[in-house]
């Protein structure tokens, strides 16, 4: 009976192991989840808006990002910065998702344009093909034409160079 | 503007609360000096202020729609009624948290208001332990989740409201249910400050009681309000369903109910310290508990409205640091309060021990069934869902003792009592009962679950009416009895009757619509006839409605069986912007019963047949009326002014 007053804060160390251990593994779960990881990019049905280069130009000759965006999406709107940081050093594709031509040139205008190529997935199509949660997200290519990594939810600075530094170390 | 001041104010709270830590922990542990203890409530003050302000800030920059505040532009809309713009604040992360902030301010500062004679020693302790809570929660506001953020350029229009959080229901579900767990802040608090004090008596339990019968109205009122909600809004025709969200805040209110009786026992018998002590703590964590559960998306449930692990790891390291600090300082302190008085079983102290016991077994069960798919994951890997059978096969065996239990609790003498005085007591209770029993048994038929909440709830409003008459009885007269007498009997008994009788009630209530309901899951086509319990229930057509921002579908219903001839319109809206359905449930009320109808989707498509769930739920109003009575009684137990009987 005298150890009895311990048993409440032993029980409560067992359940926090068990809470921290799940906490601090829900962040690598989330960013491993897709099974399209380390496969070819699926052909996307795309309409074209501009763009220097196509899709099938780049596909399997160079590294490239595909970043899915709306205009109506606020996250997409902070995310916007670190991409427009990054559009010079990266080839960059956006896709708006589920939105109109007009409101994506106007949000471009009011934000600056950080994208190489320009396409609209208008009936969320190529969004089914490629298993989207919602925008933002964000696809990893590599040369080989293959997914590498894939970002749930918008990017931050500090998260665009450890993808880029993880992606170059493999 | 407003936004900016909103930031400050918080910001300037955040930096008194560390002036404060600074100041409270030279009086509490340096050396104790009058005048820093004036500074230290003038400190106390200006926080609540600023808190409460801060939140007001937020509420009329939602009102006057100021969509380059974040926040209001992911979740509020110009076109939105005043109700939702100003419930909208927290139907979110970052507004809730704020919310959850200006209650800890309005809690201060009535703490602070009603504190001023107390004794100063120990009272400086007590701010002391409440503000550490304080620096805790503004800085997770301040620095992972400021409601005030700006974006730039500014949107032209909002993204509006969860179509499922528009209701009156959600307007004040959340903010009750937050100054329930808030309000534990103060008993814990007291605990602590009784602890770093080594003294606990029961002028301390006495101080207490306001501040949990507080927290456990407004903690029933916000669960029985959430349980409404769900009901009539997810349209899943139940009232409870064990999801991990409902039972963190179940948890919490089960360890302040066995708090509430174990802290009678204090008051009255300065015994069971230690133990009332410890629930305090507990019952504190497991709402930093349910926070953490419901802001990091821990677990799957339909309350993963706003989750992010980051937030998750702050609320987790601060539960812990508090909780084990607290546990800990229990551990060391714990001979110096606790004094080793034996407990008479056959007492009302026995009595509400073994209640106690009763009480916390469930929170346990429950507590392991909830986090029990975590531990599966920790240990094996696998995704495995806890449900309702598991809660229903073992809460109800450890809750329905305690239930029982209570009817003789009531009843019983403080101190020492002997069986067959008991029995004198009891007697006719006893009789009368089995004879309602025996009654009801040829009378009804139903299933064991049935029968027992019946005779639970008869029990308990027999030993309600047995105290009742022992109470105003002439002593030495055989059943005569004097009116006048139950003036004498203190307001908080008359409480303590009201919300036991509530219990009954919900009781009554869970029994009868449970394992008398009927229900109906299929296709219905237009013109088609279903029968569910007595009634004919005919889909007479299906109503398509196109507004700009939502299509609807209204399925009317004709019902026979009632003594007129009725309509219903079942709702399924599809909102065009978020592609998010809503289901508006037809509810019919007939005296206690409901008659529930929702109409889901087109199955197959193209089909013309719609899915359709038809419940009729005997008796289920008397679930919310039952709590509803039991927060009653709880606030007028509050209003005794003679509490130290």
């Amino acid at each position: 009976m005298k150890y009895l007053k311990l048993f409440p804060i032993i029980f409560f160390f067992i359940l926090s192991y068990f809470l921290f251990w799940k906490i601090t593994n829900i962040q690598n779960t989330k960013e491993l989840q897709s099974v399209l990881l380390n496969q070819d990019l699926p052909n996307l049905k795309l309409e074209y808006v501009t763009g220097k280069f196509t899709l099938n130009n780049l596909l399997g000759k160079k590294a490239f990002i595909i970043n899915f965006f709306a205009s109506w999406c606020a996250p997409c709107r902070v995310e916007h910065a670190v991409l427009q940081k990054y559009s010079k050093d990266h080839i960059i594709i956006g896709v708006a998702y589920k939105d109109d031509i007009n409101s994506v040139k106007k949000f471009l205008k009011d934000l600056g344009n950080p994208y190489d190529i320009l396409m609209l997935d208008l009936n969320g199509r190529a969004a089914i093909d490629l298993g989207l949660y919602g925008v933002p997200e964000t696809y990893f290519i590599n040369n080989k034409g293959k997914i590498k990594y894939r970002q749930v939810g918008p990017l931050t600075v500090k998260k665009f160079q450890n993808i880029i530094k993880s992606l170059k170390v493999n | 503007m407003l936004a900016e001041f909103g930031f400050i104010f918080l910001v300037f709270a955040f930096v008194l609360s560390v002036i404060h830590l600074i100041v409270s922990t030279k009086v509490c542990f340096i050396n104790f000096s009058e005048i820093n203890f004036y500074i230290l409530r003038k400190i106390n003050f200006s926080i609540c202020l600023f808190l409460i302000l801060s939140f007001l800030f937020l509420i009329i920059s939602y009102v006057l729609s100021d969509f380059s505040v974040l926040n209001i532009y992911n979740n509020s809309h110009t076109n939105k009624p005043i109700l939702y713009k100003i419930s909208g604040t927290w139907g979110n992360h970052e507004g809730s948290l704020l919310m959850w902030l200006a209650f800890l301010g309005v809690y201060g500062f009535f703490l602070t208001l009603f504190t001023r004679n107390n004794n100063k020693k120990f009272t400086s302790k007590v701010f002391f332990t409440s503000n550490i809570v304080n620096i805790g929660f503004i800085g997770f506001t301040i620095f992972t989740s400021n409601p005030f953020l700006r974006i730039s350029p500014i949107p032209d229009e909002g993204n509006g409201l969860n179509p499922v959080l528009q209701d009156p229901g959600l307007a004040f579900h959340p903010p009750l249910l937050y100054l329930g767990y808030v309000g534990l802040t103060i008993p814990f608090a007291y605990s602590v400050a009784a602890l770093l004090e080594g003294k606990i008596d029961r002028r301390w339990a006495n101080e207490i009681r306001p501040w949990i019968l507080i927290s456990w109205i407004f903690l029933t009122l916000g669960i029985t309000l959430g349980s409404f909600w769900a009901y009539y809004e997810l349209g899943w025709g139940g009232w409870w369903f064990w999801d991990p969200v409902e039972n963190v805040s179940l948890l919490p209110w089960l360890l302040l109910t066995a708090l509430l009786h174990s802290n009678r026992v204090t008051e009255k018998r300065d015994n069971l310290k230690s133990w009332t002590i410890l629930l305090s703590i507990i019952a504190f964590s497991l709402t930093l508990l349910g926070t953490f559960i419901v802001r990091s998306g821990l677990l799957t449930s339909v309350h993963a409205f706003a989750s992010d692990p980051a937030r998750g790891i702050y609320i987790l390291s601060f539960l812990f640091l508090i909780t084990a600090a607290s546990l800990i300082l229990y551990v060391i302190k714990y001979d110096k309060i606790e004094n080793d008085e034996k407990l008479n079983i056959l007492s009302k102290e026995g009595g509400l021990l073994l209640n106690n016991v009763f009480l916390c077994a469930s929170t346990v069960t429950i507590l392991l069934g909830t986090l029990w798919p975590l531990f599966v994951e920790v240990m094996t890997g696998k995704d495995i869902s806890v449900g309702a059978p598991y809660f229903n096969l073992v809460f109800l065996p450890i809750i329905m003792p305690a239930i029982f239990v209570s009817g003789i609790i009531i009843n019983i003498n403080w101190k020492r009592n002997t069986v067959e005085h008991l029995l004198k007591k009891l007697y006719k209770a006893i009789i009368i009962l089995v004879f309602l029993v025996t009654i009801i048994l040829f009378l009804l038929d139903g299933p064991i679950i049935f029968f027992a909440g019946i005779i639970l709830s008869t029990w308990l409003l027999i030993s309600i009416v047995n105290d009742f008459y022992e109470k105003i009885r002439i002593k030495k007269s055989i059943s005569g009895v004097k009116l006048g007498k139950a003036i004498s009997i203190p307001f908080s008994t008359y409480g303590m009757y009201l919300a036991h009788l509530g219990l009954a009630v919900f009781i009554l209530g869970v029994a009868i619509s449970d394992s008398k309901k009927v229900y109906f899951e299929g296709v219905m086509k237009e013109q088609e006839i279903v029968k569910v319990d007595r009634f004919n229930i005919q889909l007479k057509k299906i109503i398509e409605k196109k507004e700009k921002n939502w299509i609807s579908e209204t399925g009317a219903f004709n019902v026979v069986g009632f003594k007129e001839n009725i309509k219903m319109f079942a709702e399924r809206r599809l909102y065009l912007d978020t592609g998010m359905p809503s289901t508006e449930a037809a509810i019919f009320r007939n005296f206690f019963s409901h008659l529930y109808i929702v109409m889901g989707q087109e199955q197959p498509l193209n089909s013309g047949q719609r899915i359709v769930r038809i419940y009729y739920n005997p008796f289920i109003i008397l679930i919310w009326s039952g709590a509803f009575l039991m927060a009653f009684g709880g606030l007028i137990s509050i209003c005794d002014k003679k509490r130290n009987r």
